[in-house]
């Protein structure tokens, strides 16, 4: 009887917690909610100061959604900056902080469950899901918000005629604020750079054209130019293959109007939408690329390679030339070594241009505020400072006096006391993340070249990105706004059409499908849908330029 | 089983007198209740056109749309292949090894070197599908391989092994093999040690030589355990592992490497069509209950074995 009671007991046990658990999880995720409600939203509005701070009388706490980099501390609170403004605003973040590989999901899960943080802050939000969780009522439309409480963002779209046209979805709605950029280095998103040691050792100059390339990756290939008497250079690498491809499309005319819209530029001869990855052009790249490839000048690993093989690959000095933002994420102890091209590469057919850039548009989904959080007014006048000069200072640099100052010629840096010792083992972003938010990029604001210290802003990055400047597409577009219907249909034409493609590019540019095949593949994509698809894209196209 | 008819009366009854018992199976129940029977409900959005605002109940409904849509996709079929191929080659060559292991580990007499062969092939369990796939790559890397330069030294061309379609299914199986056949073989030690010594005795008078007695008596005693894996393993062919195959994944092998659960994880949760990816999971489900039924049907005649 003894062991049939303790039995039973144990069992009791067991469901008891069983059931605890789940009801604990019920009770926070309530109170989660009801923190934020502590009055309704009309009886706000009166205490939200229209300029200036304090912003709101009493304090106000607001949870929000938030993707952390690596190198930030896992508080964001801990963040000097948000301490401050927390004082200057009277307004408490509660950060709900997600890294890279849990933020897509967890987005997704509060928005299918609708149990929404008061704000989303950088939480990698794709274009399509700011159109369709806007129509649906999950974020609030932002228009009157932004013109009664948002002088700084007014005043930005006004500037920018693309942030204007591109910021709207279809009907007109403003569901989300974005992350801009006022930088050519860092709207010139891939850069190539390549090892100047090298071209010194085989005697060759930067290249000017596709073909001079060809012979300096081979020059790189064969005359040892590390000098270790092996053959193990790898003439040209990158990430992946797209990055390579987007610093070489320019040459072919492809990209004609920035990557804003992906794959989709406007055809030179007829003046149409084009979906590029079928036209002739592509077909030309693609056999550049595989003559590259066969002839061991692109890395053979570039179908699965990754930023940290690239980097290893740069320690040992095996790298003759890479694709990407800038030079230190990639290259550490050789960085001197590399520089970017003096112009724009040419292609076969004379076309010259460089289209690896966008415009003002980091992305467009950058902020988002719910249709739950009671203190819209307040949450706007937060984040609009931040528009403004002096929030993205702040954004970038911290606190005048404590993390920055201003030089006799009028530049700005962090002060040398946090910057010049940085401790062994950790990064300059790690060192700098315990006063400023930037790492990690995408943040809702508008960065200023001159308060932004990362790599695109080195030297030799913002020279590459200047000798290319002129060779950038005249017009850059902001992504298409779509109809939630629209969107819908592309969503899912889209995500096997770009699949199909990207496969079969790498196919291609293997060697494992034979060029031969490029007609097969078109007329594959039209059996998918690609016209569909095309009707979308014009539709929104011809929306967007009557804006 | 009581008959429907006596239920009414006689379960009450039984309950009380038997509470105890019913008091432990409880937790089981609530569990599968809670976290198996009731997120059932929300099978319904393959059904429908999930909307967030609108919430499951309150969601359109448009029948079989997302089905259709599925059937008429051009990589049905290669998802199809794709799936059963990698998980019949699975059950061909990483079923049968761990039985095979685990009879010679039992005829292993000294016990440290038993011990420590188990141990050793065991350890390979633990290890997480990230760090697993990772090692994986490094030793099959065209440049800096463990593989490749052995290859390379016999004078042989390097093989980038992990862009070759058709080496896809064999990555996967054969580092799998590696990975869980010490582990999947414990069940079958435990069962070959747990056979009656008599058995051996009566045979060794008789005697039967060793390998009379490995076919008379242990095979034998393996094959009920080992039927049951089997139907198990049947359940699941529709579920390759996910994770190891994403990881592996990339543009040149996807022809060979995309499954249906690679293909849910795409399309539903990083492309957030829900209604769409559950149906594609209700299909796979339904095509696993019937696989198992099918199979444990086929058992159950054949050699009287069953899960039910």
């Amino acid at each position: 009887m003894i062991k049939a009671f303790s039995a039973a007991s144990a069992a009791m046990l067991l469901t008891v917690s069983l059931l605890s658990a789940c009801s604990d999880n019920n009770s926070s995720s309530s109170t989660e909610a009801g923190e934020a409600t502590p009055k309704s939203g009309t009886e706000n509005a009166e205490q939200v100061s229209k300029s200036g701070f304090p912003i709101a009388n009493e304090p106000i706490s607001l949870s929000a959604m938030v993707l952390l980099s690596p190198a930030q501390p896992t508080e964001w609170n801990d963040i000097a900056v948000w301490q401050e403004y927390e004082k200057m605003t009277g307004i408490h973040i509660d950060w709900d902080e997600y890294t890279t590989a849990d933020i897509t999901e967890k987005r997704n899960l509060a928005l299918a469950s609708n149990e929404l943080p008061d704000i989303f802050y950088r939480t990698k939000m794709p274009d399509s899901d700011v159109d369709k969780y806007g129509a649906q009522g999950s974020f609030l439309k932002l228009n009157d918000l932004i013109d009664q409480y948002a002088p700084n963002f007014k005043a930005v779209m006004e500037k920018y005629p693309d942030v204007k046209k591109g910021i709207a979805t279809a009907d007109g709605s403003i569901y989300a604020l974005p992350n801009l950029t006022d930088s050519p280095s860092i709207e010139i998103t891939k850069k190539l750079f390549l090892n100047q040691d090298w071209l010194k050792r085989t005697g060759k100059k930067l290249p000017t054209t596709t073909d001079e390339l060809y012979e300096v990756l081979k020059a790189f290939r064969n005359d040892d130019p590390n000098g270790n008497g092996k053959t193990d250079e790898i003439p040209l690498t990158a990430d992946s293959l797209d990055d390579i491809m987007l610093v070489l499309k320019g040459a072919f005319g492809l990209g004609n109007k920035g990557t804003g819209n992906g794959n989709w530029d406007v055809d030179p001869d007829s003046g149409k939408l084009r979906f590029f990855p079928t036209s002739e052009s592509y077909k030309e790249l693609l056999t550049y690329l595989h003559k590259l490839y066969s002839e061991n000048l692109i890395d053979q690993e570039i179908f699965t390679n990754s930023g940290t093989n690239v980097l290893a690959k740069n320690e040992q000095n095996m790298v003759g030339s890479f694709s990407f933002a800038n030079i230190v994420a990639r290259a550490n102890t050789n960085a001197k070594d590399f520089v970017g091209l003096d112009t724009a590469l040419s292609g076969p057919n004379g076309d010259h241009l460089f289209t690896s850039a966008r415009g003002h548009f980091g992305s467009k989904g950058a902020f988002m505020i719910s249709s739950t959080n009671k203190h819209p007014e307040a949450t706007m006048r937060w984040i609009d400072y931040f528009y403004g000069e002096e929030g993205t200072r702040m954004l970038y640099l911290g606190l005048e006096g404590q993390t920055y100052q201003k030089d006799a010629s009028g530049n700005y840096d962090f002060i040398p006391e946090i910057v010049s010792n940085i401790p062994e083992g950790s990064s300059f972003d790690q060192v700098v993340s315990k006063y400023v938010p930037y790492a990690g990029g995408s943040l809702p604001t508008l960065l200023l070249e001159k308060y932004f210290k990362g790599g695109e802003t080195e030297p030799a990055a913002k020279a590459a990105a200047e000798k290319l400047g002129p060779s950038l597409p005249e017009e850059l577009w902001a992504p298409f706004s779509f109809t939630s219907e629209e969107s819908k249909e592309k969503l899912s034409l889209e995500a096997d059409i770009y699949g199909y493609v990207s496969q079969r590019t790498a196919e291609f540019v293997q060697g494992k499908a034979s060029l031969d095949e490029f007609d097969k593949y078109v007329e594959w994509l039209e059996k998918m849908g690609l016209n569909d698809l095309q009707s979308i894209y014009e539709t929104a196209y011809s929306r967007y330029t009557t804006k | 089983m009581t008959s429907g008819s006596e239920g009414g009366i006689a379960l009450p009854r039984s309950i009380r007198k038997n509470w105890d018992l019913y008091l432990l199976i409880l937790p089981v129940v609530i569990y599968f209740l809670l976290i198996k029977y009731l997120p059932m409900y929300g099978i319904q959005i393959a059904f429908k056109d999930f909307s967030a605002a609108k919430g499951i109940w309150g969601s359109d409904w448009v029948g079989m749309k997302h089905f259709v849509r599925f059937f008429n996709n051009y990589q049905f079929w290669t998802l199809i292949k794709n799936t059963v191929g990698i998980s019949i080659f699975q059950i061909l060559l990483a079923f049968p090894l761990p039985i095979f292991f685990a009879l010679l580990v039992n005829e292993v007499r000294g016990k440290w070197f038993k011990k420590s062969v188990q141990s050793i092939t065991f350890m390979p369990h633990f290890l997480s599908t990230v760090v697993l796939v990772g090692t994986v790559m490094a030793f099959l890397s065209p440049s800096t391989g463990l593989v490749n330069n052995v290859i390379r030294a016999f004078g042989g061309e390097p093989i980038y092994f992990m862009t070759e379609p058709g080496m896809f299914k064999f990555i996967y199986v054969f580092s799998d093999i590696w990975q869980n056949m010490g582990f999947s073989s414990v069940l079958y030690i435990a069962v070959l040690a747990g056979i009656d010594k008599h058995l051996y005795e009566a045979a060794m008078i008789d005697g039967a030589s060793k390998l009379k007695r490995l076919i008379h008596i242990a095979i034998p005693c393996l094959i009920p355990t080992a039927i049951i894996m089997l139907i198990f393993q049947f359940g699941s062919i529709m579920d390759v592992g996910f994770e190891k195959i994403y990881l592996m994944q990339n543009d040149l092998n996807r022809t060979s490497s995309s499954v249906i659960s690679t293909y849910v994880y795409e399309i539903g949760l990083l492309g957030s069509q829900y209604s769409f990816s559950a149906a594609v999971g209700l299909f796979n489900s339904v095509i696993n209950f019937v696989l198992i039924i099918i199979v444990n049907q086929t058992a159950k005649r054949v050699g009287g074995t069953s899960l039910w």
